[in-house]
Order: C-alpha cells, then sequence, then structure tokens
C-alpha cells in the first residue's frame, strides 16, 4: 500500500486528495467510499486528471450509478460486494412468500441459518443442552457431509440420526471459520465494456 | 399375540411421546428501537426454520421447538441482558438466536451466554470485535465479521499480480 488518504464525503473538488494520491503512485487505486458521495469526485478528479487508470472498488462504490457515471472509463476494473447465488436463498424467498415475510430481507437468510444449525447440532449431539451441542455447530455447518439448504431440515435430521454427517449451506451459503463466524459470501465484479459483470462467487 | 403386540406398540408410541421434548429457543432482537423494520422478518425466519423440524418429528425422538421473542432494542445493552437473563434463567430456554447489533451481543454473551452456559448464535453482529471475544465456545455468528470483506478485496487484488495500491 503505498498511501491509505481518508476522504471527506460532500465536497465540491477532489483534486488535492487526488493529487496525494497520484504522488503516492500505485498500480491502483482502491475506492473504499460510496458512489453517490465522496467516492464520485475522487473518481472524478482521478479520471480527469488520469491520475489512476484501474480502480477498486468495495461494496461502497457498486450501484447503477457507478456505470452510469463512468462506465468505460473504469473498463477492467473490479470490485466484491457481498452476495450469493446460492440455491438456498431462492428456496428461502419462496418459503418466505408462503409464510407472509421477504426472505431475501437482510439478515433473514442468516436469521433461519442461525435457528437451523442450533437444532441440527442438538440433533448431531443427541442433547439439547448447551454443553452437549456447542461441539457440534462447526460440524454441522461445514463440510464433509450431504449439503442441506432451507426447507430440507427434516432431511439433515435424519441423516444425523443415522450417524451421517452434513455441510449446512441454508440461505445464507454458510461456511462456517474462525472460532465460528460466517466466512460471507462475496461476488466479484469486473467493469466490461462499462457494464458491472459478475466475474465469479467467492 | 397380536393384540400384545399392538398393545406394546401403543405403550411404545405414549412413552415415545411422553420422553419427547419442547425445546424453548430464544429470539433475541431489536424488535424496538433503529433496526426494528428488519427484526420482523429475521424472526419470522427464524420461526420458520423452528415450525419446519416441529412439524418433521425427526429431531430428538419428536422433540418440537418453540420460539420465545425477546427485545434487544439493538443499542441498550442493559435492556438486551436483562431480556436474554429471563430467557435463560426463567423459561429455561436451551440457547439463542441473537443478539442482532453487536454492542448488545456482546453485553449478552459476557453478561448471560457465558455464565449460564448458553449457546448463542447471532445471524447480523459483524463487529471484528466478536471474532476474539472470549465465548467458552458458546458463540456463534452466521454473518461475516466486518473485516472479511477486507481480506476478499486483498486475495483479489493479489490473484490479478498487482504488487502496490493506493487507497482512499
Amino acid at each position: 500500500m503505498t498511501i491509505n488518504l481518508a476522504h471527506e464525503d460532500g465536497k465540491a473538488d477532489y483534486s488535492a486528495e487526488v493529487g496525494a494520491l497520484a504522488a503516492a503512485g500505485g498500480e491502483l487505486l482502491v475506492v473504499a467510499g460510496y458512489v453517490d458521495q465522496g467516492g464520485d469526485g475522487i473518481m472524478r478528479a482521478s479520471i480527469d486528471t488520469g491520475a489512476f487508470d484501474l480502480y477498486h472498488f468495495p461494496d461502497g462504490m457498486i450501484s447503477v450509478y457507478l456505470e452510469e457515471n463512468f462506465g468505460n472509463d473504469v473498463n477492467g476494473s473490479q470490485g466484491q460486494h457481498p452476495g450469493t447465488d446460492s440455491p438456498g436463498l431462492t428456496s428461502l424467498v419462496s418459503m418466505g412468500e408462503a409464510n407472509g415475510f421477504d426472505g431475501s430481507s437482510p439478515f433473514a437468510p442468516e436469521s433461519y441459518d442461525a435457528a437451523a444449525l442450533i437444532m441440527l447440532a442438538m440433533q448431531s449431539a443427541g442433547s439439547s443442552s448447551s454443553a452437549d451441542y456447542a461441539s457440534k455447530v462447526m460440524e454441522v455447518a461445514n463440510a464433509p457431509g450431504v449439503q442441506i439448504f432451507p426447507g430440507e431440515l427434516a432431511k439433515g435430521l435424519k441423516i444425523l440420526a443415522d450417524g451421517g454427517d452434513i455441510d449446512y449451506v441454508g440461505g445464507s451459503a454458510v461456511e462456517l471459520i474462525g472460532l465460528g463466524e460466517s466466512a460471507g459470501a462475496y461476488r466479484q465484479i469486473e467493469i466490461k465494456d462499462g457494464k458491472i459483470t459478475t466475474m465469479q462467487y467467492r | 399375540m397380536k393384540k400384545l403386540l399392538l398393545a406394546t406398540t401403543a405403550s411404545a408410541l405414549i412413552a415415545g411421546a411422553a420422553s419427547a421434548e419442547d425445546i424453548k429457543l430464544g429470539i433475541v432482537f431489536g424488535f424496538t428501537g433503529p433496526i426494528e423494520s428488519l427484526t420482523q422478518p429475521m424472526a419470522q425466519a427464524a420461526e420458520l426454520a423452528m415450525k419446519e423440524v416441529s412439524d418433521s418429528g425427526a429431531l430428538l425422538g419428536g422433540a418440537t421447538v418453540t420460539g420465545l421473542r425477546g427485545d434487544s432494542t439493538c443499542i441498550d445493552s442493559a435492556a438486551a441482558v436483562a431480556t436474554t437473563e429471563r430467557l435463560v434463567t426463567s423459561d429455561k430456554v436451551s440457547g439463542i438466536v441473537g443478539g442482532d447489533c453487536s454492542g448488545v451481543t456482546g453485553a449478552m454473551l459476557q453478561n448471560v451466554a457465558r455464565p449460564n452456559g448458553i449457546v448463542m448464535i447471532s445471524p447480523s453482529a459483524t463487529s471484528p470485535a466478536l471474532s476474539t471475544a472470549e465465548d467458552d465456545g458458546l458463540f456463534f455468528r452466521t454473518s461475516p465479521s466486518d473485516a472479511r470483506q477486507g481480506q476478499v478485496m486483498t486475495e483479489i487484488i493479489m490473484e490479478r499480480g498487482v504488487q502496490s495500491v493506493a487507497v482512499t
């Protein structure tokens, strides 16, 4: 990292910031801002002065405004934002519709998954006591085992009762890392012909 | 012989029904406060999973699972702790789906879950501080830490062979 220069939102002119960034140099500029606020000004100043040719965009920059305002000026630039193409989310949305709620609402899939993991861990431990099932949460959440999606909890419970392994995927593509938190799912994008295109989910 | 078999089967069924548990799980989200519009679908999703499991009859010999809602308020740690304490000590919940916001979640973990040895799984607390909080193996989250996107971003940039970046 050649420089990490915080920028304020809402300024009329970002040429000073971009001048400092250009002086520090680097093969690309990471614009950790908001596309409808300071991030827009940074991009405009950078493109106008030719300070950087290549950019990287975290989630706050990736929206239709990025295409509309900068489009072909940022071809080849990449970015990422939280997102999944998991079939589990589609299932949960349908189940939500049938039960009167929006399954795609923020953290609704994660909530279904939190409850599901507790119950699947209980089954794996053969006990509803936290002392017994706490150590099973990571096991049922991760590979190896049969993948389990929303609407398939009975299937998961039966596999566990028969002594099998499950890899709970759920509505939010659950993969627990570290001491027990989601790795998260992210959509990696690239700007091609002025449009945001999906490279992969990771 | 046939009668005896039926009688045995019937008593086994009754015994099975008698021993099947009614498991309670706390659902501790901010049903009032700054994210109250989000918490209704969150709670409904958690309750749907519990209904699915209860209806299946496949958990621990036919256990049913009931969700008990408690208000975390999202921002008032004292209120969230009191609510969770009640669910654990009075209602005897076997686990907690929650909390929601990171501050109250940390308070619930340290003041209720750990002292009582109760599992907590948060769907939405994203503070990096919770990655290293003392949890006695009881705390999990189905949301990623806010630090995670930075790690993923670094991986992507390194993969394309870029050696130097400026950040703003």
